[in-house]
């Protein structure tokens, strides 16, 4: 079969017409690379994983000095750790020793105890309990919801009357699950 | 060599509107958090109590 010139020709533009055109349409719309062209509408489908996320909005209780043998609790000065859900789902937040804030004595024991004070939404464990090290619940179904996400948990402390002087520094872990 | 043309033709348009097609549905996927930590500090300063200390009853002697 024999094709004209001409005919090529024709064929040829069309091909290099339409590679051009695809390679146009490809950057503009994957990077937005080429600006100014006209607007569009594409289409982008999201799915939102469910994430138990918290953190520590307040996490610190300062006792102050306190003598051997004595007793203080949060409720008495004011001072609470305070808890935020920050992520999309319902949480039950479980606390364990993981530093020991006195050295003769170890995780449990009557002389470190946490409870839930209060919160904002959820079920509160408000009985004071040993801190234990593998973890207590202090709270299930802390809400995510703005206005609905705040736990604020409370400790008991009794200084054992053999504990050295100085300054002392126990760290609770915090765990955050769905729940 | 006409049937070249028009496959190269063909696959030129036919790629556009793959690509074309391709990026007008991007689907965003990520793992679900199922845990999380955060800590709190307890803090505070121990002094002797003078009320605790043993009284020696030997002295004097």
């Amino acid at each position: 079969m024999k094709v004209s010139n001409n005919s090529l020709v024709v064929l040829l533009a069309v091909a290099i017409v339409a590679s051009v055109a695809g390679t146009f349409v490809s950057l503009n719309f994957m990077d937005d690379l080429i600006t100014g062209a006209a607007t569009t509408t594409g289409n982008v489908t999201l799915t939102i994983p469910s994430a138990a996320d918290c953190s520590a909005t307040d996490a610190l209780i300062a006792f102050g000095t306190m003598a051997q043998g004595v007793s203080n609790r949060s409720e008495n000065f004011t001072d609470f750790i305070t808890i935020n859900n920050t992520g999309n789902v319902a949480l039950k937040i479980t606390a364990a020793a993981s530093v020991d804030l006195f050295s003769t004595q170890t995780a449990p024991s009557d002389f470190w105890l946490i409870h839930c004070n209060s919160s904002l939404s959820g079920s509160c464990n408000i009985t004071y309990h040993q801190v234990h090290n593998t973890g207590s619940v202090i709270i299930t179904s802390l809400g995510f919801a703005d206005g609905t996400d705040n736990v604020t948990i409370g400790v008991n402390v009794t200084i054992p009357p053999p504990e050295p002087t100085g300054s002392k520094n126990g760290e609770i872990t915090f765990t955050c699950l769905e729940g | 060599m006409v049937v070249l043309l028009v496959a190269a033709v063909v696959v030129s348009i036919l790629g556009a509107y793959v690509v074309y097609d391709y990026s007008n549905s991007y689907e965003v996927e990520s793992e679900p958090i199922l845990e999380d930590h955060t800590t709190g500090s307890v803090i505070l300063n121990v002094v002797e109590n003078p009320d605790l200390k043993e009284v020696d009853n030997n002295e004097g002697i």
